[in-house]
């Protein structure tokens, strides 16, 4: 005797009507409390799904309505009759605060793995995957952007132009038999200070402060290799997929609670950004030094080159003091999209020793790096070059091209 | 008009005489039935297990279960929604919303494919998104409104494209052409639109608010909009750069360094504090406008919300959201819904009893995905 009491509606008019509903054994459901007692068959119900603690609805035939308040009884009948389905699975893991608790640790589980191998494995297999002509194109597009917005005519004399021809040249034979057409420009450019960019389709270019800085053409080979490292890698592409998807995929996370959420979606998606971007710079730097090593020349070459730009050019001396060192990772590092310079240079001195296995090397989180905001356009960043890190934010994907070609 | 002690307001009060007031010797006097309050019954905690439990399916699902969560976290903020006892109920079955995300993200990927390799037809292509855009909107402001009921009775969304056009594509071009000056003549027109060809059962809502309302609430929202932009112009062109500059020369001693950053830290974030200020009065006087000029045949509302509470709630959600890395998110949303809804009263013409259903048509769900956006719950 499973009775309580209910509201009904006639699904014609708002009125509302108190009555009593009662479930037989079948799973009929018996209305009394009306004008005329009211009976439907179990199989004429469309019981509606239980959310929390809201009053739960009955369809009946006709298009009317019961609302009950007590869900225990209905899950009763329910669970009697054989159905509750999906939901019904659903709602009951709802109840418990535990298993809400176990889901926030499997999210982030999931999430931190999603994110740190599925974004980044199925990113590279789809770069792989996709026509060169893709590339060719991207390349393109970028430089015409570029030449319009950041670019001006070089000012290096033609002489020295051929001699990094010539090194680029040597550089780019070692990566032939790609698809790519290796090709180094020069310009000047007062907002992108020393930098050498790579574009997707093999294009290089290298700035007039950048090859004032080198004191010797072997660290330009070094910066080269460098570079085509993230062509050959195909970089660009595969940071315009990954920071698409970690865009999508935020957004769609916290996408119930629109204006609240601008900050969550925001400030995770930058980190994540920053991240994927320095672990592309690792695998170029990565390229350099095997590059390097083979055609024995000494690794110091690059450390050098990334030292000068560095103290030339980076945020400042007070962050390189000794004492600072040891320390825990500084917040700011996390959010530069180049590995600290100390991390590279130690990568690169570590390389050094015989035993060091390929695809190794990779040194802790820099230490006290010096904060790399990147809006700065003195080169905040002092790797081979001040990195545009323009305001993408979230939206990333247009502007990878640029963000990439970073050295 | 005298409010005498109120009628039982289940009864409601019968259209055919005005009651009588006895005590002023038989002069009639048309007694109004009390305001009725909308009240919220949900709490942080339950919404935090069902948002937890149904996201963690969403992501194992790749995605695919999302429709039901989204129906599932809908149901429970209507379901929780209660106006003169009775809740309200939101209908839409999930199948439909799947097939029709899964038709919008069929459509955006062919889109994506063919403007990249056919780069000639995007223009003939975005036209035709601006064309079907709309379209789509309405289509889901439809879906929404047919799937939303209270007391079994379907609210209804007949929009008429020819208004609709009008609407946003001149007030487009008119906002446009008046740099932002037209806003408020176009909002008015918008939610005008959108209010008027909306009803409840068989009844239309009537809008009534006025150019000079809008134009006066938009003052205000203006101002805090100026004064983020204004701090937000003083950071960027003049506070970063000299601390760059400073930097470079590595002329200023470490104190001082410290100084200048401490002073853009706090510049960035007082014009944060702005921007989301901003926002939270811009809801609140809008909302407010919006529902004390909505009529359903002579029912009323009564929106009384407050700047100064939203920017508190807003400023506290946004602080507890970032500090607790979004874990908080279902608790600021619960608070912002239930303030939302009790500074909300009905006010009742005759009776609440008396108003009749449509003639239900199916609806499909095709619209659904693509306008998702365009939430019925964005005008509470």
């Amino acid at each position: 005797m499973d009775q309580s009491p209910a509201f009904f509606y006639d699904g014609k008019s708002s009125k509302r009507q108190k009555v009593m509903v009662r479930f037989d054994a079948g799973g009929g459901l018996h209305v009394t409390g009306l004008e005329k007692a009211l009976y439907v068959p179990w199989s004429s119900l469309v019981i509606h799904p239980r959310v929390g603690r809201i009053p739960r609805g009955i369809t009946l035939t006709g298009g009317a309505k019961c609302e009950v308040e007590d869900n225990a009884l209905v899950d009763a009948v329910v669970g009697r009759m054989g159905g509750g389905g999906l939901e019904g699975v659903v709602s009951r893991l709802e109840g418990r605060m535990s298993i809400a608790l176990v889901s926030v640790v499997l999210l982030v589980l999931c999430g931190w793995l999603f994110l740190e191998v599925g974004i980044p494995f199925t990113a590279k297999k789809t770069a792989q995957a996709l026509p060169p002509a893709f590339e060719r194109n991207l390349g393109e597009e970028s430089i015409k952007v570029l030449d319009r917005l950041v670019f001006k005519p070089t000012r290096l004399k033609e002489a020295r132009q051929k001699e990094f021809r010539e090194v680029f040249a040597r550089v780019a034979d070692d990566f032939k038999g790609s698809a790519f057409q290796f090709k180094l420009l020069f310009r000047h450019s007062p907002q992108l200070g020393p930098n050498a960019l790579a574009l997707p389709s093999g294009i290089v270019v290298l700035t007039d402060d950048m090859a004032r800085l080198y004191a010797h053409m072997e660290e330009a080979e070094a910066v080269f290799a460098h570079e085509l490292g993230h062509v050959v890698n195909r970089h660009a592409v595969r940071t315009i997929l990954q920071n698409s998807a970690v865009v999508l995929i935020i957004s769609a996370l916290t996408g119930d609670v629109a204006s609240l959420s601008f900050l969550a979606v925001a400030v995770p998606t930058m980190f994540i950004e920053s991240k994927y971007s320095r672990d592309f710079e690792r695998e170029a730097d990565q390229q350099a030094l095997d590059y390097m090593r083979r055609h024995k020349i000494p690794l110091h070459r690059f450390a050098d080159i990334l030292k000068r730009l560095e103290s030339r050019y980076g945020e400042g001396k007070q962050h390189n003091k000794p004492g600072r060192r040891g320390q825990g990772a500084d917040p700011m590092n996390y959010l530069s999209s180049h590995p600290a310079t100390e991390e590279r240079v130690e990568t690169i001195m570590s390389a050094k020793a015989p035993a060091t296995p390929q695809g190794e090397g990779l040194a802790a989180p820099g230490e006290g790096a010096p904060p790399q905001d990147g809006k700065d356009p003195a080169g905040a960043a002092g790797e081979e070059g001040a990195p545009p890190q323009d305001g993408q934010g979230p939206a990333g994907a247009e502007g990878a091209p640029s963000q990439v070609a970073d050295p | 008009m005298s409010v005498a002690g109120g009628g039982a307001l289940s009864e409601g009060v019968e259209a055919a005489q005005a009651p009588v007031d006895e005590e002023s010797g038989g002069r009639k006097y048309y007694r109004r039935p009390d305001p009725i309050p909308f009240r919220f019954h949900g709490t942080g905690g339950e919404y935090f297990r069902i948002w937890m439990v149904n996201t963690l399916l969403s992501f194992l699902t790749v995605g695919l279960y999302s429709a039901w969560a989204k129906v599932r976290r809908k149901r429970w903020f209507y379901g929780n929604t209660t106006l003169a006892g009775s809740p309200f109920e939101y209908h839409a079955e999930p199948l439909r919303i799947l097939k029709g995300r899964l038709a919008a993200f069929a459509f955006l990927a062919v889109y994506g494919a063919t403007t990249h390799f056919y780069p000639d037809s995007e223009n003939f292509l975005s036209l035709f998104l601006i064309l079907v855009v709309p379209w789509v909107a309405l289509k889901s402001l439809s879906f929404n409104a047919r799937n939303s009921s209270w007391r079994n009775v379907r609210f209804t969304f007949r929009p008429n494209f020819g208004d609709a056009a009008s609407v946003f594509v001149v007030g487009g071009i008119l906002v446009t052409f008046t740099a932002g000056l037209g806003y408020p003549y176009y909002l008015r027109l918008q939610k005008k639109f959108m209010v008027e060809h909306t009803g409840f059962g068989t009844v239309p809502f009537s809008f009534y608010a006025t150019n000079k309302e809008f134009y006066a609430q938009y003052f205000w929202v203006s101002l805090f909009t100026l004064a983020g932009l204004v701090m937000a112009g003083v950071w960027i062109f003049h506070v970063y750069p000299i601390k760059a500059f400073l930097e470079l020369q590595q002329v200023a001693p470490d104190f001082f360094m410290l100084g200048m950053k401490s002073v853009a830290t706090l510049m960035g974030i007082f014009g944060f504090i702005i921007f989301i200020s901003g926002r939270a009065v811009q809801q609140t006087l809008i909302s407010n406008l919006l529902w004390n000029n909505v009529e359903a045949r002579n029912n009323r509302f009564e929106s009384t919300m407050r700047s100064g509470d939203m920017i508190w709630l807003y400023l506290t959600n946004a602080m507890g959201i970032l500090c607790s890395f979004g874990l908080l998110i279902p608790w600021a949303r619960v608070r912002v819904v239930k303030y939302r809804l009790e500074h909300l009263k009905l006010l009742p013409g005759k009776s609440i009893d008396d108003f009749t259903a449509e003639e239900q048509a199916q609806v499909g769900a095709s619209g659904e995905a693509l306008g998702e956006f365009m939430d019925w719950e964005v005008g509470l």
